[in-house]
């Protein structure tokens, strides 16, 4: 290594700290503008957590009511919807009960 | 089942919380081919939609919604559409969710039935659902 390299290199690595701690202060300033926000969010978010926990409830209710009843219902009206080849009338008549 | 086309916005929706695909209601919105659904459509109020009177609910029902060795498979049970009179011309069968409200209605994929259907009172339309693959994989 000559000098000049030597030079070029040390000139280097100064910059390159030198830049690392402006990218730095850079991160804080810009994690510090978003950081109220941030906590406004995690605020929110505890404020929703019962109502969230709520709708999750609500949903396995709904599931245990529509599966596995609902899949076989629908299943069966496409199979009966073919064997009539696509045309069911119009609702079922006292007539048409057997 | 025709050819399926996936809206551009859903893989993005479906990383970012937009979808309960477990959970949320699933719903069939229908246009005619002038009105066509497009890949950068994102939500229900993007399309224009057939009117739909004396059609039946369209409502999906979920068969199941689970993973088998780290591939997620939504499967829909078959939907009938039935008409108790005469309904607007359709061609395109747009799936969409129903259930969020920010976005509301965000749009999943769509179908091209290939021609103009048309109902006649009593007649009806069903989606054929893949059993097999599913509705949509991912892996």
């Amino acid at each position: 290594m000559n000098d000049t390299t030597e030079a070029v290199l040390s000139f280097s690595k100064k910059s390159m700290r030198s830049r690392f701690w402006k990218l730095t202060t850079l991160k804080d300033q810009i994690l510090a503008e978003s950081a109220p926000l941030k906590k406004e969010r995690e605020e929110l978010q505890t404020r929703m957590a019962p109502i969230e926990q709520r709708v999750r409830e609500i949903n396995a209710e709904i599931k245990e009511i529509e599966r596995p009843r609902l899949p076989a219902v629908e299943q069966e009206r496409a199979v009966i919807v073919r064997a009539l080849s696509g045309n069911v009338g119009i609702g079922l008549s006292s007539s048409d009960e057997e | 089942m025709a050819t399926y086309n996936k809206h551009q916005q859903f893989v993005e929706d479906v990383a970012e919380k937009v979808h309960d695909l477990g959970s949320d209601t699933l719903t069939v919105a229908l246009t005619t081919n002038a009105n066509a659904p497009v890949a950068t459509n994102s939500i229900l109020s993007d399309l224009t939609e057939i009117s739909y009177t004396n059609l039946s609910s369209r409502a999906i029902t979920t068969t199941s919604s689970a993973h088998t060795t780290g591939t997620y498979k939504l499967t829909l049970t078959d939907l009938v559409l039935s008409a108790s009179g005469a309904v607007a011309t359709f061609r395109m069968v747009e799936i969409y969710n129903d259930t969020p409200a920010s976005p509301l209605n965000p749009l999943i994929g769509w179908y091209d039935h290939g021609s103009d259907v048309t109902l006649a009172s009593g007649e009806t339309y069903t989606l054929d659902f893949d059993d097999a693959n599913g509705f949509i994989q991912i892996a």
